[in-house]
């Protein structure tokens, strides 16, 4: 069931309109919301209690998934304002457009139709999103479970490579907890990031460029740092010698070289549009007040600088004096962990020499110093920093745990 | 994975299923309780209030009186006319959003949309309800509630209730809200449109006026020639800007559609009512049925 009239009628848990007015009824209606969500959480638990039945989940992972599925009920509306990520509208207009007249909403076809006829991310996104099985796209909450359908696919599928209650661990990420519970698209985005890398890792490149793929349109700067370790694992052979990495890397110097007035331009315009973005009053208000050449770098080894410099801030931020509500303490606990998980993997399974390793820590390095260069707004680039933390995490701690197996084994 | 593995899976994936099918969705208790599903949709169909969708379709008018010279006007045709559509689009709506409209709108208003209480007929008596929340927190802080509702309220309602889209060509603009109360609403919708327009023509005499006395001042103390005679012709164009606009003629919009509501209403969807009850009945004897078959395994 579809709410056609997705961008008027907003099936609300708590009354949108002011209770004073004879409107008070029209928006908010918690009984029919929770009865419409609830369907979509009873059709998620169902696939769990299937999956549990299939000995696909173990007891504690069905467990989790149940309380996991239950998630996206507690987010929206009941501890953050949906408001706070205002894309999630976004998608599920656009979902519900999508499947009632086949046209995107007005908004997003007024943007197709100034890119020339581009197919937009949000369109591909939602259309990912829309082919959950869920019986409501009624809320932007059944976004949400969409997003829970995947995760939930994605988890039984990487149970044949890690174990589950090692593979918990980065499905109970604060972080991933949270996107998976919005309805955005970084979730798509995690998941089909760790499908992708799964495949690098283990040498299947069809199906991992078939994966990664995708990307190209979820998140393009995702596409080009896994393209690296794709590039270099199956060209260079980097993750067998470390000769082939170093030239992997002087191959990318190289390009970066060649494309000096380019890259610099391009690295430049995102990091005044991501400043302009924050700036106050916006765009508008940017470029009234603001100075672009304040945040423009003129060299390549000025944009090198930069982000190295800010770096390790980039890795914890939010600082805790910087705190001011419950994600900030969530996504500082998420980079934390994160951090401390490649030092425990690289130390636990001995795989600081683990030339995979070494290589998958490059380009992930490359990516990180990308994101610091550019980072201006803390909630966004906290955002871009999981998406792309997680799923070379869990393609490390893969890599490095199979390596050491097959070591003690050969011992 | 030969073919032979293959169809030992899919042998043993349907088995499964057909175990779960007879043992935990085809039992007695799943069905009695698919069946009870129904009285409880019906009951929340029955006292849920239907809502309609109320909509207008306007459109620019070009009435602001041309005070710039014939060949500027000749230009602008050929080269800023669509944008400044798009300008009367967005002027329109932000007039509609102020809180100008809100202040005019308000004595015809505020009793009929807030009031809850029949014996009140002062418009500014007109008590403010606030949660419990809101005054735990107010007692706890030490601030006082505003006791009565005002036209920043009404203001608040406009831009919570009302939406306003440009089509794709920035050339119409849709108004609609939904409601319960389609006589109201399309009488409050055309008044908020037709406000919103009068509102956004009295702010363009009131700065007609302070130009014209502005000019007045300063072309006492010119002493050009040429500056008077350029003073003296604007002026006029003031004058002759606010004797076409101070009529009854719409400014920015005229109407395509008038307010008209649809004829079904768009909410509450009883069909997914329904199907969402079933499934929740559905899955909550099934869920019985799977503690039922596997408590002692699942811890």
């Amino acid at each position: 069931m579809v709410n056609e009239f997705a961008t008027l009628v907003d099936y609300c848990p708590t009354y949108c309109v002011g209770e004073g007015s004879p409107f008070h009824n029209l928006t908010g209606n918690p009984i029919i919301f929770y009865i419409f969500e609830l369907a979509n959480f009873a059709v998620l638990a169902f696939f769990v209690m299937i999956a549990y039945r299939l000995k696909m989940l173990s007891p504690v992972s069905m467990w989790v998934w149940f309380g996991l599925c239950l998630v996206p009920l507690g987010i929206n509306y009941l501890l953050i304002d949906p408001h706070a990520f205002g894309d999630q509208f976004v998608y599920f207009h656009e979902i519900t457009s999508l499947k009632t007249t086949g046209e995107s909403v007005e908004y997003i076809a007024r943007q197709k139709f100034l890119a020339d006829g581009k197919l937009s991310g949000v369109t591909f996104g939602s259309t990912i999103l829309g082919l959950a099985p869920i019986p409501n796209f009624m809320t932007i909450t059944s976004t949400a479970f969409a997003n829970k359908f995947f995760a939930l696919i994605t988890f039984l599928w990487l149970s044949r490579y890690v174990e589950q209650h090692r593979l918990l661990f980065f499905f109970l990420l604060p972080g991933f907890i949270i996107y998976s519970s919005l309805g955005l698209r970084d979730n798509l985005v995690i998941l089909t990031s760790m499908i992708t890398m799964i495949h690098l890792a283990n040498s299947r490149y069809l199906l991992g460029i078939l994966f990664l793929a995708p990307l190209l349109l979820l998140k393009m700067q995702m596409f080009l740092f896994i393209g690296i370790y794709l590039f270099g694992k199956l060209v260079f052979r980097a993750h067998k010698s470390f000769n082939g990495m170093i030239v992997l890397f002087i191959s990318v110097a190289a390009i970066i070289l060649v494309n000096h007035d380019w890259l610099l331009e391009y690295l430049n315009y995102f990091r005044v549009g991501f400043v302009a973005e924050n700036f106050a009053g916006g765009y508008i208000g940017f470029a009234g007040a603001g100075d672009a050449s304040d945040y423009e770098e003129s060299s390549l080894l000025g944009v090198m600088l930069t982000a190295i410099v800010g770096l390790p801030y980039f890795l914890l931020m939010p600082l805790p004096w910087e705190w001011s509500n419950p994600f900030h303490i969530a996504t500082f606990l998420d980079a934390t962990l994160c951090l401390y998980a490649i030092y425990y993997i690289v130390t636990k399974y001995q795989a600081s020499k683990n030339q995979e390793i070494l290589l998958l820590i490059g380009c992930l390095g490359i990516g990180l110093l990308a994101y610091s260069f550019l980072v201006s707004n803390v909630s966004t680039f906290t955002r871009y920093r999981f998406t792309l933390f997680l799923p070379y995490l869990l393609c490390i701690y893969y890599v490095a745990r199979r390596d050491r197996q097959s070591n003690l084994k050969l011992e | 994975m030969d073919i032979k593995q293959a169809k030992t899976i899919i042998i043993r994936i349907l088995q499964e299923f057909k175990i779960i099918l007879l043992e935990y969705i085809l039992t007695k208790k799943v069905l009695w309780l698919a069946l009870a599903s129904l009285p409880f949709s019906l009951y929340f169909i029955s006292t849920a209030v239907p809502n309609f969708y109320v909509s207008a379709v306007i459109l620019p008018i070009d009435t602001e009186p041309q005070t710039a010279s014939k060949m500027e006007t000749l230009a602008s045709v050929f080269t800023s006319g669509a944008k400044e559509g798009g300008q009367k689009n967005a002027k329109f709506i932000s007039s509609a959003k102020s809180s100008d409209t809100a202040k005019a709108l308000w004595d015809k208003w505020a009793l009929r949309l807030f009031n809850a209480d029949p014996k009140n007929k002062d418009v500014d008596k007109i008590p403010q309800r606030h949660s419990i929340v809101q005054r735990t927190t107010a007692w706890l802080v030490g601030y006082d509630l505003p006791e009565y509702l005002t036209y920043l309220d009404l203001q608040s309602y406009i831009r919570s209730a009302i939406r306003f889209t440009i089509d794709f060509q920035a050339f119409e603009i849709n108004v609609r809200m939904y409601s319960s109360n389609v006589d109201l609403t399309i009488e409050f919708l055309d008044d908020v449109i037709m406000v919103a327009d009068s509102v956004a023509k009295k702010q363009q005499i009131i700065k007609s006026d302070v130009l014209i006395k502005t000019l007045k001042r300063d072309l006492t103390n010119a002493k050009n020639s040429s500056i008077i005679s350029i003073f003296s012709e604007k002026i006029n164009n003031e004058y002759y800007k606010i004797a076409t606009l101070d009529n009854d003629l719409p400014y920015y919009i005229t109407y395509i559609d008038r307010p008209r509501s649809s004829p079904y209403p768009i909410s509450p969807n009883v069909l997914a009512i329904i199907f969402s009850n079933l499934i929740l009945f559905i899955f909550i004897g099934v869920a019985m049925n799977f503690w039922k078959k596997n408590k002692d395994d699942i811890w």
